[in-house]
């Protein structure tokens, strides 16, 4: 039988409960809720680490983030892929990478692409309107923490910051295509449409890394008048300087957060948008009923549901882990909906089996698709991994930190907090929010139940270390900081 | 001054080794030292296994181990 083609769509930050097909009440996914109807749909798909520095291991090479040591990123120098594997096969092979830098050939993403684009070269330098370190910002900053000392001048100061923000983004006509900081989907798409134009009937393996919903949120103004939002690029601005400030109280910053929630849905509306306009090309071009396509996200999203914003290492809330994952075969799968959890680690070997192809033996996952047809999946705990506070990876010094893991499955979830050497239990079936974890004396079987699992995990992880893959990654490091140093001197 | 030891290694490998990496290491010891100190080196492992030990110990104090 001939292989199948497969397009594989992450979308940066894209968290579960915001889309339409897993209970989001805002219309911001119409193509894909449509679609979902049609195929098999992970409603508990859990990423393997967060952000995505420590996801995309998991994504594309099956492989846990920390599994090299925690000390390495990416993936290796000839570390086995889902991109490798299809190319070996004969598919033609292209990345479409919306600008994400941990996602560049740096990290070794670009292996396995007979095409590999990551837009880096089109991102401006520097976000708009941040802060330099001239008079003006000094003085800025003087002000502001003159101001800080009591709420009253607080907030006179945070309503001058509004103004003088609005006076800026005025005089200087931003829009919200100017503000973008990554290409939109729409550019993506465009050039992934003449890439497959270019093909003949072999088949392919597609990547498109999409960066819509990531901050800062500057979403295409058809987006949000499609979504009926009168943000406008001023106040996109105000809320983006706002949002990003590291001192704002919570509660201040709570006024602002639909708002903020507004830009980021416009993002995954765009995203949509253009899938459903990719999956019409694919249909004109009949490569549609041909292909697997799978769609999900490398990581969620916070907006101070436990106070945290954007999507850092810190605590793994289901807000960061939990991801949608829709998977469409058209002639094969119908509507389908597994209820267990499901890592993202299982996601490259799945994927291979629907195209008809076997995985690497490096593989650390294991496919569930012909299980998906029988609806008898095992219910098993996924572990989530990651360096806890590593906000800077390319620091070597903040990789080698404590673990931040999680065991989750479909009732409880531990977080274990290794640098604290504690552990919050929560059970999610009567708390999904995860507003308190359970007192330490409850529920101990349970405990003892997912720290197991967490022991059984960091002891494969120690036996079955890759010397080779590891001292190949410390190589390329090595080599890529004598070029930097080179190109400065 | 730490003490040396002799190795023998095939001549046409270390002649590939200075080829691919002969700007970045002064020579060949210094790229074999590296890699010999990477194989070796154990802040990481360490880390993996103090966070196995604290493990062991929530279990054992929950009497599961």
């Amino acid at each position: 039988m001939k292989p199948r083609s497969l397009i594989l769509v992450t979308v940066d930050c894209l968290r579960a409960d915001h889309v339409g097909f897993l209970g989001y009440s805002r219309p911001v996914t119409p193509f894909l809720d449509s679609l979902a109807e049609k195929s098999a749909v992970f409603t508990d798909a859990i990423v393997a680490g967060a952000p995505t520095y420590f996801s995309f291991p998991a994504i594309l090479a099956s492989r846990y983030p920390l599994a090299l040591g925690r000390d390495i990123l990416g993936i290796a120098p000839h570390e086995q892929t889902i991109a490798s594997a299809l190319k070996n096969a004969g598919h033609r092979t292209a990345a479409f990478v919306a600008g994400n830098p941990y996602l560049s050939s740096r990290f070794g993403y670009n292996q396995g692409f007979d095409s590999f684009h990551d837009f880096l070269n089109s991102i401006p330098d520097g976000e708009p309107l941040s802060p330099g370190n001239g008079f003006k910002s000094t003085f800025n900053r003087f002000v502001q923490s003159s101001a800080s000392h009591n709420s009253l001048t607080a907030d006179a100061y945070e309503e001058l910051y509004f103004w003088y923000c609005q006076w800026r983004s005025a005089a200087e006509g931003f829009s919200m295509d100017a503000l973008r900081r990554y290409p939109a989907a729409d550019v993506v798409v465009d050039q992934a449409c003449s890439w497959l134009n270019e093909l003949a009937k072999e088949p392919f393996f597609l990547w498109l890394h999409l960066m819509d919903p990531h901050h800062p949120y500057y979403p295409s103004g058809d987006a949000l008048s499609a979504l009926k939002s009168k943000i406008s690029p001023r106040r996109a601005v105000f809320l983006n300087s706002l949002w990003n400030r590291g001192h704002v109280a919570v509660r201040r910053l709570e006024r602002y957060r639909e708002e903020v929630v507004s830009l980021y849905d416009a993002g995954i509306y765009w995203v949509d948008k253009q899938i459903s306009r990719l999956a019409g090309f694919l249909k004109q071009s009949q490569f549609w009923d041909e292909l697997v396509f799978a769609i999900t996200a490398d990581h969620g999203e916070e907006f101070l549901e436990h106070g945290a914003r954007y999507h850092s290492p810190m605590s793994l809330p289901e807000q960061l882990i939990h991801v949608p994952l829709l998977l469409h075969v058209p002639a094969l799968l119908g509507k389908q909906r597994v209820r267990t959890p499901f890592s993202l680690l299982h996601l490259a070997p799945t994927l291979l089996d629907a195209v008809g192809l076997p995985s690497p033996t490096s593989f650390q996952g294991r496919s569930f698709w012909p299980r998906i047809f029988t609806g008898e999946l095992p219910s098993e705990p996924a572990v989530v991994e990651c360096v806890e506070a590593c906000t800077n990876p390319l620091r070597r010094e903040d990789r080698i930190r404590p673990r931040l893991m999680a065991v989750r499955d479909q009732s409880y979830k531990l977080v274990i907090n290794f640098r604290e050497e504690s552990e919050r239990l929560y059970d999610l079936k009567n708390d999904p929010e995860e507003r308190a974890a359970l007192p330490l004396g409850d529920l101990p079987k349970e405990r003892a139940r997912l720290l197991q699992v967490a022991r059984e995990h960091l002891q494969k992880t120690s036996r079955n270390l890759t010397v080779d893959l590891r001292l190949r990654s410390r190589l390329r490091e090595l080599q890529q900081s004598a070029e930097l140093k080179a190109r400065v001197l | 001054m730490t003490k040396v030891r002799t190795v023998s290694l095939p001549q046409d490998l270390c002649a590939e080794a200075e080829r691919q990496f002969g700007g970045r290491f002064d020579n060949i010891e210094a790229l074999l030292t590296f890699v010999l100190q990477e194989i070796t080196k154990a802040d990481t492992s360490l880390l993996d296994q103090a966070e196995e030990q604290i493990i062991e110990k929530r279990l054992k104090d929950l009497g599961y181990l």
